[in-house]
């Protein structure tokens, strides 16, 4: 009896880290915000943006940032947000226009992709500061650094 | 509270609270003293002079602007750039966005460091030319070389904040301070004229217009 619950215990162990291997396998660790078709021509280098870093050490909900809006509320499931998910990307919605609807029933986007970007990262990151805690860039030159060695 | 937030935040409303309500002082102050000391303006008052002048000023319809005319290139080109630079910079427009949801036109990036380029050229002729042109420099004080440092002064470290020379946070954050500096500055100096240059150039043109003596 006591080798079964052994077993039984270590079964679950084995498959529950390996579903949170594959879980983890699945962020995207460092993210270009590079997209060629909104970004036709960019006039600043493209941000590196260290997803990981959000939501493991920084401990950000996917959802406080990944979200689908009806009636003014976030209805965007943890299940679907995973790599290659249809919308998971910001620029599945915010394109150059502003307007466009992920499903007839959401709410129209409000910002162009730029514009989504800047208000997600410097929104937070200003707000944070505010409140004195620990929080990234808010100012031009760091998230689009000209040479690399300037990124501190 | 960060050294940014606070240039962003109080220190900016404080500067523009100053430059506004130290305009609109400015304009009350034209208006309380004129009507005492200067009653001929209201007695000949003449629309049709007030307009012709600014006209004749605003775009270099003038005989001093064909006698000088490089001061004169140089003077327009600093000036329209020094208008247009800073309120459509794409940088900025980032700004307007993120503090009121304004969005607002932009200049391409390199279109807009030309300009910057220009500004600080064009400051730096209107310096020599104090130094160097004994008309000009008999006018001079110390205080005019200063303000040009003054107005100057945000273009240089808005230059070196985009190109991202030196320490990149400790120019942006000068940037910034000196941008309000110059806010502040204006109602107090004779920056102020970028708004009271309309006032004396209306009342310069009514006072020559009416002796049928245009000044222009």
């Amino acid at each position: 009896m006591r080798r079964g619950h052994f077993l039984v215990f270590m079964l679950i162990l084995i498959i529950g880290s390996l579903l949170l291997a594959v879980n983890l396998d699945a962020q995207p660790e460092d993210i270009v915000l590079n997209d060629q078709s909104v970004f036709t021509s960019r006039s600043r280098p493209a941000v590196e943006f260290p997803h990981q870093l959000h939501f493991d050490d920084a401990g950000i909900e996917c959802r406080e940032c990944h979200h689908r809006f009806k009636d003014g509320e976030n209805i965007v499931d943890e299940s679907e947000l995973y790599e290659g998910a249809e919308g998971v990307k910001c620029s599945s919605c915010h394109k150059n226009k502003t307007g466009f609807r992920f499903k007839p029933d959401l709410d129209p986007t409000k910002r162009t992709l730029r514009q989504a970007y800047h208000r997600m990262c410097i929104g937070c990151h200003r707000k944070l500061s505010r409140d004195n805690e620990k929080s990234g860039p808010v100012t031009c030159g760091v998230c689009h650094p000209k040479k690399k060695e300037t990124k501190a | 509270m960060s050294l940014y937030e606070l240039l962003r935040g109080p220190l900016l409303w404080l500067a523009f609270g100053v430059f506004i309500g130290g305009m609109v002082v400015r304009i009350i102050l034209f208006f309380t003293l004129s009507t005492k000391k200067d009653k001929p303006i209201y007695r000949f008052f003449s629309w049709k002079w007030l307009w012709l002048s600014i006209f004749h000023w605003i775009v270099p319809l003038n005989q001093t602007a064909k006698k000088n005319p490089i001061t004169t290139t140089v003077g327009f080109l600093f000036h329209i750039c020094l208008l247009v630079t800073p309120l459509f910079l794409l940088a900025h427009g980032v700004l307007w966005y993120e503090s009121w949801d304004i969005s607002w036109w932009s200049l391409p990036e390199s279109t807009a460091d030309y300009m910057t380029l220009i500004i600080i050229g064009c400051g730096i002729f209107l310096a020599l030319r104090r130094i160097f042109l004994p008309y000009v420099r008999v006018v001079t004080t110390a205080a005019d070389y200063l303000l040009l440092g003054v107005t100057l002064a945000p273009f240089v470290t808005g230059y070196l904040a985009y190109h991202q020379y030196f320490d990149y946070n400790t120019v942006l954050l000068l940037h910034m301070f000196f941008g309000e500096l110059m806010l502040v500055v204006i109602p107090f100096t004779k920056l102020s004229h970028f708004l009271m240059f309309f006032f004396s150039r209306a009342v310069t043109g009514m006072e020559f217009g009416r002796r049928r003596a245009p000044s222009w």
